[in-house]
């Protein structure tokens, strides 16, 4: 140690000394360090906006059997998280059964049930792809297809039907198809075996998942955005297609159809959407989680 | 692991006892839109006024004889809110019987009458049909109004053959078959007559090609049918110089016409919401 080092030395110990003297009492050495930290949740925000040159659902009266009727839906996310699930399900609001001298349909509470079965689901398409599967064809409800031997209810406008056996010769030869045979309102309403009509990769079972769910009484939905999902920003497009099933085979012992009992029903019902959230991921690095606002398929 | 990586964990535990302690439990993040919609039916009312008597018949005759004729008129009211396509008269014969006779000879050839033959006795000479053309739909006005026959005096169309859909007959077959229906009504076979027709057809008295819209709804205004039917006279004799007519002495039977309204078919509704004004009218698309 040379002798400049021993005086430096020498001049801190002294200069310690003059700090324990003057503070009077013992101090350790120390040091404080912060961490800051902050964590901002983002938001899971659908939207649920009319389709091109579409009303926001359907509010129609005065209809008829027969009578088609299209909705399509924008399906957007304004959050900044990215949604797996966009879970489709019916709620009933009301029903109303206005009597007159046609209608001799007692009310029930299940009368409701009883119109929805009236409603068959022709078209459900999410992007142009239908969620329906083939099993439909074999039930009266085939896809609208050229040469289609069957006929379909759903196309038979296109077809121009009527063109031959001559005028009143009006349902053709192609029996409408009945109320059990396809997929009606009803059927999506109550959420069972939703198999027969969706492809099971569309179709959310709740009891696979988080068990009870009051929402839904663990009713199978239908999972709108099963194939990627529906990022932070994307839009998805969701079309349903429904006709008034026209029901000519079924005559009371008067000569009545049957399905005169549904005169002046009316039926209130709320599609319900419910987005939900991917499942937690790790996070290594600081900053917005950009992975958040995009799918998360490979999780 | 050193002291600021400690630190962290210490941060994000703490964190997390918090999240749980305030939420009480596992929340995850979801939302719920709701879209309401509505569906309602409307309705299908004929209305069939003005003609019938107070029970409700349109005929109600006792005590006829060969030669009586018969007219009456009634009017189509569409009273529901859903356009009427076709009204199909449907008819149904019931309850033939034979009162007793006093007179042996005549009785004895009663036995031989059936109730076709009987319905056979009854020609229908007019039926008309009465249609409104040409109406201007904004104020719902008749500009003008038409007369059709589908049945006349000289078919010799008797109830029998209405009965039996027999409408070959008819000399104007290839006009009236525009108005003649496929019923799907499995009691009555064969085609059935509209009396409120809706296709475009030759008028039989102009010959021009007119459009025929069925009952629309809403419209306040009716369609008026008449018929007029004649007990025939038949001159014809037996052997032992009885007329042959005598066999229908004392016969009576009821006949019930079903006048059934049809729907038009159903259409595709649009994309507007709200009360579909369109099935209040005839159904273009359905127009041949």
């Amino acid at each position: 140690m040379s002798i400049k080092k021993k005086i430096g030395l020498a001049v801190i110990t002294g200069a310690m000394g003059l700090t324990l003297i003057g503070g009077g009492t013992y101090a350790a050495f120390n040091d404080i360090e912060t961490v800051n930290n902050s964590f901002a949740a983002g938001t899971l925000d659908l939207t649920v906006e009319a389709g091109e040159s579409s009303a926001k659902g359907f509010t129609l009266e005065n209809l008829k059997p027969g009578d088609t009727m299209t909705r399509s839906f924008e399906l957007g996310n304004e959050g900044s998280l990215a949604i797996q699930n966009v879970l489709l399900h019916l709620e009933k609001v009301s029903f109303s059964n206005e009597v007159n001298d046609e209608n001799d349909f007692v009310g029930s509470n299940d009368a409701y049930k009883e119109f929805l079965k009236q409603f068959a689901i022709t078209s459900f398409n999410v992007e142009g792809t239908s969620l329906l599967t083939d099993n439909i064809s074999t039930l009266g409800v085939p896809a609208c297809e050229e040469g289609n031997p069957q006929g379909n209810p759903h196309c038979e406008d296109d077809e121009g039907d009527n063109g031959e056996g001559g005028p009143g010769d009006g349902n053709g030869s192609d029996p409408e198809p009945t109320p059990s045979e396809v997929f009606t309102l009803y059927d999506l309403y109550n959420g069972e075996g939703l198999g027969q009509w969706v492809d099971s990769t569309y179709v959310f079972t709740e009891s696979d998942y988080d068990g009870d769910n009051p929402l839904v009484d663990n009713k199978d939905r239908v999972d709108l955005s099963a194939l990627n999902g529906l990022d932070s920003q994307e839009n998805l497009n969701f079309e349903i297609g429904i006709k008034f099933i026209n029901d000519k085979e079924n005559r009371n012992d008067d000569g009545l159809y049957m399905q005169n009992k549904f005169q002046n029903n009316s039926v209130s019902l709320d599609f319900v959407f419910e987005a939900t959230q991917w499942p937690g991921i790790d996070i290594d690095s600081n900053g917005y989680v950009e992975d958040n606002g995009v799918g998360q398929q490979d999780k | 692991m050193n002291f600021k990586k400690k630190v962290g964990v210490g941060v994000l535990t703490g964190v997390m006892g918090l999240s749980l302690i305030g939420g009480g439990t596992y929340a995850a993040f979801n939302d719920i839109e709701t879209v309401n919609n509505s569906f309602a039916s409307g309705t299908l009312d004929l209305g069939v006024v003005d003609g019938l008597d107070d029970d409700g018949k349109l005929f109600s005759l006792q005590n006829l004889k060969p030669g009586d004729t018969m007219t009456r008129t009634f009017e189509l009211e569409n009273l529901g809110s859903l356009a009427i396509k076709e009204v199909l008269l449907h008819m149904e014969a019931k309850n033939f019987d034979k009162e007793e006779l006093a007179d042996g000879d005549i009785a004895a050839m009663q036995a031989d009458a059936d109730y076709k033959g009987f319905l056979d006795q009854f020609q229908i000479e007019v039926l008309r049909v009465d249609e409104d053309l040409g109406e201007d739909w904004e104020d719902g006005k008749i500009t003008d109004e038409r007369l059709f026959y589908p049945i006349q005096e000289d078919d010799n169309f008797t109830l029998k053959d209405l009965y039996e859909s027999n409408f070959e007959k008819i000399q104007e077959y290839d006009i009236l078959k525009d108005f003649l229906v496929d019923s799907d009504w499995d009691e009555f076979e064969g085609k059935k007559l509209n009396l409120a027709p809706n296709r475009t057809a030759s008028d039989p008295k102009t010959g021009e090609d007119v459009e025929w819209d069925g009952l629309p709804a809403d419209r306040g205004d009716t369609s008026e049918v008449q018929i007029s039917i004649k007990f025939v006279d038949d001159d014809e004799r037996n052997d032992d110089g009885y007329y042959k007519q005598n066999k229908y002495q004392g016969n009576s039977i009821d006949v019930n016409f079903y006048l059934e309204a049809t729907q038009w078919h159903g259409i595709d509704v649009g994309s507007e919401n709200g009360y579909v004004d369109e099935n209040e009218r005839a159904n273009p698309e359905d127009q041949n």
